[in-house]
């Protein structure tokens, strides 16, 4: 059977036209590998079999069966991949090119590949040779993933109502809103 | 509890869906955007789907203000809760309106930077909640509960 790579931009409104233009030469090169591309609203990529957006549930079954999974930083993607024991090679949008409105995604995952649940890659040339690590390594079956805090952390404190906010308060947030928050 | 649950598709669905072990003891509802992966997510789940897209459209954005009206008053929810986007500000600003408390989560990749979402609706948050501590430090009063992956 021939190998694949499943490469997804994500369903973000903005395009992610780098990543295609990253996954063009490794493309091209490799037309023995199947790849998968999902590119939203940003370019195809030559070579791939091409969807717009996929639907849900088609995606996670081809990024479970995939020899390798690129991904764009958001936190969603990098989830469903955890569900899936996958550790996906991700390529973080950079606020450049309308790629995305800040660095958030660089940021992200930074912290994600210190806690090993991706591949962070920041250039193409880490691109392709992440790829090219993945499709020459057997697949390991990872550990179900082990529950993150915040989960039982937000049931304990949701259990009870909230207190109100006091109106006093809530003019104070406005304030530091209109001021911006940092300040 | 009854829960109404406002949050877009993609990756605030899949912060909210994460919590299930909270909102699977509770009575609720959920609003979101009319796409493909929150269909297929949310089988079996009341659903309310708002006008999209939502980010920086303003006609979109007052129907949303005047859905948020007529969901509320139907559904009278406890508590609205919401881990973004945009969507949850129509919400949040009315919620108490009809009597519902109000929790924002900021997404996990929100890390050193606030979300616009979270920006807008921590004026209108009885509880506003973070997954690190360096936003913790820009929204006085916010709680980090820690990560949600």
């Amino acid at each position: 059977m021939r190998p694949s790579v499943v490469v997804s931009a994500g369903t973000y409104h903005l395009p992610f036209n780098r990543l295609t233009e990253w996954m063009e030469p490794w493309t091209e090169a490799h037309p023995e590998v199947h790849v998968v591309m999902q590119h939203g609203p940003g370019k195809p990529l030559g070579g791939a079999e091409n969807h717009d957006v996929l639907p849900y549930a088609q995606l996670l079954t081809l990024c479970s069966a995939a020899d390798a999974v690129v991904l764009q930083g958001g936190a969603g993607g990098v989830m469903d991949m955890r569900a899936l024991r996958r550790i996906p090679i991700v390529v973080p949008r950079i606020p450049v090119d309308d790629e995305v409105v800040d660095d958030h995604q660089l940021i992200f995952t930074e912290r994600a590949a210190e806690l090993g649940i991706i591949h962070r890659v920041l250039t193409r040339e880490q691109l392709w040779s992440a790829i090219d690590a993945e499709l020459a390594s057997a697949r390991e079956s990872q550990d179900a993933p082990t529950p993150t805090p915040g989960v039982a952390n937000l049931a304990a404190l949701l259990e009870q109502l909230p207190k109100p906010l006091g109106r006093g308060e809530r003019v104070r947030r406005l304030a530091r809103v209109a001021r911006g928050l940092g300040s | 509890m009854r829960i109404l649950i406002v949050c877009s598709s993609g990756g605030h669905l899949t912060q909210a869906l994460a919590l299930k072990e909270w909102w699977g003891r509770h009575e609720r509802s959920w609003v979101t955007l009319p796409t493909e992966d929150a269909r297929s997510r949310l089988v079996g789940e009341r659903v309310v789907e708002a006008h999209y897209p939502t980010v920086r459209n303003l006609p979109n954005l007052a129907r949303n203000f005047a859905l948020a009206r007529r969901v509320l008053r139907a559904e009278r929810p406890d508590l609205v809760f919401s881990t973004g986007a945009a969507i949850a500000l129509p919400f949040f600003a009315q919620a108490r309106f009809v009597g519902a408390r109000t929790a924002f989560l900021e997404p996990v990749d929100r890390i050193t930077s606030a979300s616009l979402s979270g920006r807008l609706v921590y004026p209108f948050s009885d509880s506003f909640l973070v997954q690190w501590d360096a936003l913790a430090a820009m929204y006085p009063g916010s709680e980090n509960i820690g990560v949600v992956l």
